[in-house]
């Protein structure tokens, strides 16, 4: 079988696939759903199945690994996923060190990738029946856990982390209220029904925020965008390294993969989470955000890993993991594989393809990585300023195709400002970020829950489930100030 | 003035800004109107606009109390710190807000020129703004429209604005 994939009428597409993947997941605007959309018609000309499907799996993990790219050199996400990595990659690049950040992401996206699909091998029943028993309850204290890793993030500023991610919250209540219907500060205007858009906001916030800080602080305008060193850091040199941080990369992948599973929670979360389980757990807590490598290894591991982990409930139960795997799944009835229970006693050599498609995926994603940093790192070696006014024109451009509306390159301006303006008051984007994903679920849920039980709090702590999700979010914020009073009543 | 100064010695208006925004968002707040078919058992829409503009005011009274501690207990003003000329200062903030202004033009003109006009022009005079030499500008703003539209317009086929001059793409 493995013979059948390596042909060369399947690899060459497959290849060209991933290639279009890095592509489209590193202009910022453009999101790896948009990547897995547009390579599906195309795949439907390929005389294989084998090679359709290839070009289907092989996009949707490189877009998410190519995100990171601008994310890092940039501070641009590609993709939502990516919007992590920003906060240690782009600190690692302003030093110089942006091609080695980047080899790291890619090797811990590969391996990352390869735990996930692997665990999807190994467990994928057992976790989809555990996905099954979330309900509004349990989503509800996720949503929360997912928003006080932002606390975490924005370390030693845990209140200023907070008012970022409420106000993250507060603006993603603007649009149709999703329980009522009521409408919400949309002030008469078809745009606002549906809310802030992500991408916009996260262009803006970190896009065009950076744009002004860099016209602030800009030396020179012949200084290139990136500074780049002597190659230093080989190859060998990026192997050590994760070798030295293995821990890590697993414990990321694994987290990567568990939250993936979970319908509605995507390689985003995932990465925020395992960022923020890292830095909770580092020796170094000091060193995230300034550029530490656990804070790159660990959410490109868990992105990556979380693609395979939302294949669990979508491939069991034709539940989806996210946006990216519902258009796949789609694509999947296109070529009569019918997702649910039956597929491994009814299509099990399909299912086995899959597989091995998206086994030997995450070591092609090696070479067709490799190719775009190279790529982005030879674009990077313009004039800084050059390069900041071709970043204001995607930004314009990757929000406008969106939606095909100029509103939403106003609201890439509008936050543009106001990260720009957060920022020098040292309030921290990320959690912003966190709260305008987070905030709907967190909500929706709440209110779903309460409705259920007709206005009873009570199930939100008493289900086995919730019970363990509250006592991991008391742990995590009572065990340092915990372990803090300990160490200073040893001292004295 | 540097960015670690930028950074360490913030002006201390993040307070007051937070809570003039919670309140206008509290003012706004009195329009959200339930549809009628909801269920008892909901709180409502008003739910979490209500409580995150509180919460939200509440943080900014805290950041206030805590910059004005800050400020009493070390004796110095909280302030932004100059360590560049104050010249050097001014003309980057000059030339930021022009670039942002430039940027607003650029967007709101965008519907009436087309995107292909607008970013050429833009572009140009944004380059040559940040002390790019003018052939150098131009010919990136070329190649970069030329790049966009390929991409965008033809192969993604998204519809950019082609203004009242109906230009290409």
């Amino acid at each position: 079988m493995i013979s059948d994939l390596l042909q060369f009428h399947v690899l060459v597409p497959w290849l060209l696939a991933m290639l279009f993947g890095i592509f489209v997941g590193a202009t910022p605007g453009l999101t790896a759903t948009m990547a897995v959309a547009l390579i599906v018609p195309v795949s439907f000309y390929m005389p294989d199945p084998n090679t359709g499907l290839a070009m289907i799996i092989g996009v949707s993990f490189t877009a998410i690994f190519a995100g990171d790219i601008p994310a890092t050199y940039l501070r641009i996400p590609g993709t939502p996923a990516s919007a992590a990595a920003t906060l240690d990659g782009h600190q690692l690049a302003k030093q110089g060190r942006g091609g080695f950040a980047l080899m790291i992401d890619l090797f811990c996206s590969s391996i990352g990738g390869l735990i996930g699909v692997g665990l999807l091998i190994l467990i994928a029943p057992q976790l989809a029946r555990f996905a099954l028993r979330f309900s509004n309850f349990e989503y509800f204290w996720l949503a929360i856990f997912g928003l006080s890793m932002s606390a975490v993030v924005s370390s030693g500023n845990t209140l200023r982390g907070l008012i970022s991610a409420g106000l993250g919250i507060l603006l993603a209540t603007v649009g149709l209220d999703i329980v009522s219907g009521a409408q919400r500060f949309t002030f008469g205007n078809a745009e606002l029904m549906s809310g802030f858009g992500f991408i916009p906001v996260m262009i803006g916030l970190f896009g065009v925020s950076e744009v002004i800080r860099s016209v602030l602080s800009s030396p020179s305008t012949s200084e290139s965008a990136i500074k780049t060193t002597a190659s230093k850091d080989s190859i060998w040199e990026v192997l050590k390294t994760i070798w030295s941080k293995k821990l890590t990369v697993l414990k990321s992948s694994v987290a990567g993969t568990v939250i993936g599973a979970l319908p509605g929670a995507g390689a985003d979360i995932a990465a925020w989470a395992a960022y923020g389980m890292e830095q909770r757990t580092s020796k170094d807590k000091e060193s995230f955000g300034k550029g530490a490598i656990a804070g790159v290894i660990a959410p490109t591991s868990a992105n990556n890993a979380a693609v395979g982990g939302a294949w669990i409930p979508a491939l069991v139960f034709g539940i989806p993991g996210d946006a990216v795997t519902a258009i796949v799944l789609g694509a999947f009835m296109m070529y009569e594989i019918k997702p649910g229970p039956l597929i491994f006693q009814q299509n099990p050599e399909q299912v086995h393809s899959i597989f091995l498609i998206a086994l030997i995926t995450q070591f092609l994603l090696l070479p067709c990585g490799y190719i775009g940093l190279k790529t982005f790192g030879w674009i990077l070696r313009l004039p800084r300023n050059v390069v900041m006014v071709a970043v204001l024109v995607f930004s314009v451009v990757g929000a406008y195709s969106l939606r095909n509306s100029l509103f939403d390159v106003y609201l890439v301006a509008g936050f543009g400002l106001v990260g720009f303006y957060l920022e020098s008051q040292k309030a921290p984007l990320a959690p912003l970020i966190l709260g305008l994903i987070l905030g709907p679920m967190v909500e929706e849920n709440l209110r779903t829950g309460l409705i259920k039980t007709e206005g009873d709090l009570t199930p939100f702590f008493t289900r086995p489930i919730c019970a363990v999700l509250v006592l991991i979010l008391a742990a995590a914020f009572l065990a340092p100030v915990v372990l803090s009073w300990i160490r200073k009543r040893v001292q004295v | 003035m540097s960015e670690s100064s930028l950074g360490k010695n913030r002006s201390g208006s993040l307070g007051y800004v937070l809570i003039v925004f919670a309140l206008i968002v509290l003012y706004f707040s009195r329009d959200i109107r339930e549809l009628g078919f909801g269920n008892n058992s909901d709180p409502g829409p008003m739910l979490f606009p209500v409580g995150l503009s509180i919460l939200i005011a509440f943080g900014g009274a805290i950041e206030i109390y805590a910059n004005w501690k800050v400020k009493t207990q070390s004796g110095e003003a909280i302030g932004l710190v100059d360590e560049s000329s104050a010249l050097d200062v001014k003309n980057k903030r000059l030339r930021a807000g022009a670039l942002m202004g430039l940027f607003l033009v650029y967007i709101l003109a965008m519907p009436y020129v087309g995107f292909t006009l607008g970013t050429l022009v833009f572009a140009t005079a944004m380059m040559m703004l940040l002390k790019i030499p003018w052939k150098m500008a131009l010919s990136v703003s070329v190649a970069l429209t030329l790049v966009v539209n390929l991409l965008f317009g033809m192969l993604f086929h998204v519809p950019l604005p082609s203004g009242i001059f109906g230009l290409p793409f």
